[in-house]
């Protein structure tokens, strides 16, 4: 579902030829490593095609999710640290309360 | 990098009521099985009380202890995380009542465990992102390792784009590239678990 304003033929010449360049560019629009007129040309896009701004609010959806599953990651390899340290102190602790009370 | 190994899940209810049963015997090995599964999530709750990372680990381990010489107290009324963690708040708040003034106590209706285990988002949202983030886990080990490894290093791990793609041994314009394929392919693997286009802020 594509919407396009006006119908002349060089207008939708265009809209194809941005939609392909679009789609293939929108991760960096979506990082924000595009110069300033590839961020205009597919702004002006985006305002025209529903395709382009629903796969934009995709992405974005997926790489704050890659990030969600970054942050849990790092903080279950730094759980799973803290777990041993924590395991350890603790057996050794009662090993010599164990030791105290024989 | 690409492949680390993960922890695996906490145990399933019944195992851990075998566990705690065990433990309740004298069964240090069990008790210990224990620890490894609950202590980074205490840690973790401990350093939101804004406990240091050597205090909180300090404290955790206090809270076992504690927690072992108890067990024969625990009823199996309450999850044992919950009870942990409960012994783990007032070990917390004595540690810091040593360094400052204590902070307003909570009312009997308040419990502490709602202010740590919620944030922000909505129950619902949780859930959702929860599931997105379980299936983007799934759909990463899919990918062939060329478009897999951008997408981890820039997206899961965090490195920007130069970073990634010297590590990479490419050059920007082609790591950009598998970047973009890495997630498109992503889109077609998760697409039943992205949120809708109106959803959140606008
Ligand atoms: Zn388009």
């Amino acid at each position: 579902m594509t919407r396009m304003s006006h119908g002349g033929p060089f207008h939708r010449f265009r809209f194809k030829r941005d939609h392909k360049w679009s789609g293939e560019h929108m991760s960096e629009y979506l990082d924000g490593e595009m110069p300033e007129s590839a961020r205009a040309r597919i702004e002006r896009h985006l305002a025209e095609c529903e395709d382009c701004e629903g796969l934009l609010g995709n992405l974005r959806g997926i790489v704050g999710g890659l990030a969600a599953l970054g942050r849990e990651r790092r903080e279950r390899r730094q759980g799973a640290s803290v777990a041993s340290a924590v395991a350890a102190g603790v057996r050794a602790r009662i090993e010599e309360d164990d030791g105290r009370d024989a | 990098m690409a492949g680390t190994p993960e922890p695996p899940e906490r145990p399933s209810q019944a195992s851990e009521a075998t566990l705690i049963e065990r433990a309740k015997g004298g069964d240090m090995a069990a008790f210990e099985e224990l620890v490894m599964v609950n202590a980074d999530r205490l840690f973790m709750a401990l350093r939101r009380f804004g406990l240091t990372d050597d205090e909180a680990q300090e404290v955790a381990q206090e809270t076992f202890l504690r927690a072992w010489r108890a067990l024969g107290r625990f009823e199996g009324r309450s999850q044992f995380f919950t009870w942990i963690y409960r012994i783990g708040f007032n070990e917390a708040q004595r540690k810091l009542g040593r360094r400052r003034p204590a902070p307003a106590p909570s009312g009997p209706d308040e419990d502490p465990l709602d202010a740590v285990a919620d944030e922000a988002p909505g129950p619902q949202e949780r859930a959702e992102q929860r599931e997105l983030i379980t299936h983007l886990a799934d759909a990463l080990a899919e990918l062939p390792s060329s478009l897999r490894e951008p997408v981890l290093l820039r997206d899961v791990e965090g490195l920007s784009t130069s970073e990634a793609a010297s590590l990479l041994e490419l050059g920007e314009a082609a790591f950009k590239s598998r970047l973009h394929r890495g997630r498109l392919a992503l889109r077609e693997l998760v697409a039943g678990y992205l949120p809708p286009p109106d959803a959140g802020p606008a």
